[in-house]
């Protein structure tokens, strides 16, 4: 089977920093992946690594598809831009030829993504003047319009009211299953990715745990027990090489 | 003097269409920089046109000319200084334009070197813009309306930072010169309508006005070149009628537009 994403052996240093150290990670068409992690742990960076931001990369890095980002700050950065939804949404048909006119084809997909993710009628709204929770799927209808097989989000639940998280997963679990992207999501709310996430993956400068929600819900509670052992030894608990 | 001399002699015609121009173009760029957090990027190249000013009368070159040169090449310093990690950008900004500025006052200092007044270049005087000014600001103001017509929506993605325009594929810093050039050009082009140190007026405070009432984009620049455009004959009218200074009438009048927008509820 083809793979959505297939990282080999990835190292990315700022400085004298090491920031990532021999990472891998693999993700098939349709899986949602949750990465978890410490501050400062490289999750981040692994998304940056994966968009093609940091030249300073070494590794085997291979996407199949185009990728589609909602940045950590995509709900707070932009609330002062007077843009619609209609606009905003209409930005992610933009694409390295990027004078063309929008074709009548582009018009359809904008409004398939914009219903697909249920803000069709909030179309003629100023963006900034929709609540979190809406703003995010507008984010993300601007994400399904670049027609990307891969998604990559970070943080997008942080300063989104629970119900709006709710509705937000599962319409990830619907992008993975249904049109079979590939989400990779970055986030501290370890609980309810571990429940809707196929697998989650702990990263600490280096891949400390890759398996499904329940293999980490245990190899977390043995991490806890260790730590509380050994305070210095919190990631070599048990699973470290799942 | 009486503002009908605007509506009626040729050469005052010429003048109110050079304000407008400008005026239109300004607002246009305006728009964009503010909504990219760049509002004083045009305040600075401003400063730096002013170098280039002096050059020029030194040199015995046209001065808007050389003005558009050393803008041109002042923000692209900036950029580089920037992106080269040398300085944050408002760092890099500052170090530019003030150094653009200390040259362009040492020019002008030199005993006898500028025969001119440089006053008309730092608060503008519109009553001194002639045939030149006109098609200058004439010619900025179709390449402007242009280029952003065509680049309109890459301009827009730019506004969400320069990293979601390389993810989507886009020659993001490719982008960014060009759109650093058309303000260094607007700018230089504003200068004798509202002078060097008073370019924000037009450039900034009608954008800021219509980012605050505007739902999208477009009606964003529709609404920035009415009030630009409202600043010019309003601020030209009291100007002329109570001997003021224009550039410094029209900077305030905008003020008071962006002031007054504050009585209107936000949109949504």
């Amino acid at each position: 089977m083809r793979l959505s994403i297939q990282v080999t052996d990835l190292c990315v240093h700022y400085g004298d920093h090491c920031a990532l150290h021999h990472f891998d990670l693999q993700a098939a068409p349709g899986e949602f992946i949750g990465v978890v992690g410490p501050n400062g742990g490289g999750k981040t960076t692994l998304l940056r690594a994966l968009l093609g931001l940091l030249p300073s990369a070494h590794g085997g890095l291979r996407i199949d598809g185009r990728v589609a980002y909602v940045s950590q700050d995509a709900v707070h950065m932009d609330p002062q831009v007077p843009v619609s939804v209609l606009e905003f949404t209409s930005l992610g048909r933009l694409d390295r030829r990027f004078w063309r006119r929008r074709s009548t084809q582009d018009r359809a997909r904008i409004q398939e993504a914009l219903e697909e993710t249920g803000v069709w009628g909030l179309r003629r709204r100023r963006l900034s003047s929709l609540s979190g929770g809406q703003r995010q799927r507008v984010h993300l209808a601007n994400a399904l319009c670049q027609d990307a097989r891969v998604l990559l989000l970070d943080e997008p639940t942080t300063g989104v009211d629970p119900k709006s998280r709710d509705d937000l997963y599962q319409l990830l679990r619907h992008l993975s299953r249904d049109h079979g992207m590939t989400v990779v999501m970055v986030s501290h709310d370890t609980e309810s990715l571990a429940t809707v996430a196929d697998r989650i993956v702990v990263v600490d400068k280096t891949k400390r745990f890759d398996g499904p929600g329940e293999a980490y819900r245990a190899w977390a509670a043995a991490s806890v027990t260790v730590a509380s052992d050994n305070p210095f030894g919190a990631h070599d608990g048990p699973g470290a090489a799942a | 003097m009486s503002f009908d001399l605007f509506l009626t002699e040729p050469y005052f015609q010429r003048v109110l269409m050079t304000a407008l121009l400008v005026a239109a173009t300004a607002a246009t760029v305006g728009v964009f920089l503010v909504q990219r957090g760049m509002a004083l990027f045009g305040d600075g190249v401003a400063h730096m046109s002013f170098a280039g000013i002096a050059i020029g009368f030194v040199a015995g070159w046209m001065p808007l000319g050389s003005a558009v040169l050393v803008a041109g090449l002042g923000a692209l310093a900036v950029q580089a200084l920037q992106r080269r990690g040398w300085a944050r950008s408002d760092a890099a900004l500052g170090i530019v334009y003030t150094s653009s500025l200390a040259l362009g006052v040492v020019l002008v200092s030199r005993r006898g070197a500028v025969p001119v007044d440089v006053e008309s270049y730092l608060f503008g005087n519109l009553l001194l813009a002639g045939e030149r000014e006109f098609l200058l600001a004439a010619a900025v103001c179709l390449l402007v309306a242009g280029v952003v017509a065509v680049l309109w929506r890459p301009f827009l993605l730019l506004c969400f930072g320069e990293e979601r325009a390389r993810v989507q594929g886009l020659p993001a810093a490719a982008l960014n010169t060009l759109f650093t050039l058309l303000t260094a050009l607007t700018v230089v082009a504003s200068v004798r309508v509202v002078g060097v140190l008073l370019v924000s007026g037009l450039l900034i405070v009608p954008a800021s006005a219509a980012g605050r009432l505007a739902r999208s984009m477009g009606q964003a620049v529709l609404l920035s070149i009415a009030f630009a455009v409202l600043a010019v004959v309003v601020g030209l009218a009291v100007s002329a009628e109570f001997s003021l200074a224009s550039g410094a009438t029209i900077a305030l009048v905008a003020t008071g537009v962006f002031l007054g927008t504050g009585i209107i509820p936000r949109r949504t």
